[in-house]
């Protein structure tokens, strides 16, 4: 199985990508890798950390869930509205990838949960992500690097 | 003691919401008609300084936690969708939800919502809130520097009285 590191902030983890249950994401995500951004907190779906992925072509629907746990690494279209403050309204939504890192979180869309595919989970570093996460959301978020470990 | 006026039909009294740090601010109507209660309480611990920090679960909103002795009983409650500009109330006892949302066991706070597609949310769903003031003009600005939050993390927010429209 594949290992990538997730740097937010001061912090770092690493997870494991779904190899078998989702094989085309995570090919697709191993040639996007290095992945670097700005980092930025849910504001619908609660302890969920994303960016937004700069995407040529549509990813499928592969082993897809909408009972997201903690750790999970997934990647979906998160409509806009959530994402940006002046989106152009051609834009439905954006390719993102993300984690959650705390119970009581689920991703949803406009009008209910939304499925994701689950490319990977968190095998260690979660505690460290749960902290983070929190601390950036009240001095300010910055960058977030997903890089093969 | 409070400096209500009597006919509060006549002269309906309205807050101040603004960020000192970066001078943007709104006025907000108080609801005094369908949430007196609140509003009277409200009105009473003006002016405050609060931090406010980004909602969560919401979607467009942000939150303000009060000390946990302001405890107001439900009034004039909104259950689903507000509509930007929206000031609200809310309580949560101890331990009404898992863990600590927000670092808080028990909460009493303000919400500001301002933009569309919010609805009052916690982990366990939608949250009844108590409507008592909605943002009658500049609310535009304000958005963006609640939008802004995302991004830049908590700030203060100053309340305060700002007089009476007649």
């Amino acid at each position: 199985m594949t290992r990538v590191k997730i740097a937010l902030g001061r912090v770092e983890a690493f997870a494991q990508l779904d190899e078998q249950d989702a094989p085309k994401s995570t090919t697709w995500l191993k040639e996007m890798l290095p992945i670097h951004g700005q980092a930025m907190h849910s504001m619908e779906n609660g302890r969920e950390v994303y960016l937004v992925l700069d995407a040529p072509r549509q990813i499928e629907e592969e082993n897809q869930t909408i009972y997201q746990t903690v750790g999970d690494l997934i990647v979906y279209y998160k409509p806009a509205i959530f994402v940006r403050p002046e989106w152009p309204r051609h834009i439905r939504d954006f390719l993102v990838i993300g984690f959650i890192y705390e119970r009581d979180s689920a991703i949803r869309g406009m009008s209910g949960p939304l499925a994701t595919n689950l490319v990977g989970k968190i095998t260690e570093g979660i505690d460290a992500l749960a902290r983070e996460a929190p601390r950036m959301r009240r001095e300010g978020f910055g960058q977030m690097r997903i890089s093969l470990a | 003691m409070s400096d209500r006026p009597r006919d509060t039909h006549v002269v309906p009294r309205k807050i101040r919401v603004s960020f000192p740090d970066n001078g943007v601010s709104a006025v907000a109507d108080l609801l005094e008609a369908d949430c007196p209660h609140t509003c009277e309480a409200i009105w009473d611990l003006l002016p405050m300084r609060v931090t406010v920090i980004h909602d969560i679960w919401s979607g467009h909103q942000v939150l303000a936690h009060l000390d946990n002795k302001v405890v107001l009983p439900p009034e004039n409650v909104l259950t689903y969708l507000p509509i930007p500009g929206d000031i609200f109330y809310y309580y949560r006892p101890p331990h009404y939800f898992r863990g600590s949302p927000y670092g808080r066991c028990e909460s009493a706070e303000i919400g500001i919502v301002y933009d569309r597609d919010t609805r009052p949310q916690g982990p366990r769903g939608p949250e009844a809130v108590s409507l008592f003031a909605n943002i009658s003009s500049d609310l535009e600005a304000f958005a963006r520097a609640c939008e802004d939050m995302i991004y830049r993390g908590q700030r203060d927010l100053l309340i305060e009285k700002a007089g009476y429209i007649g």
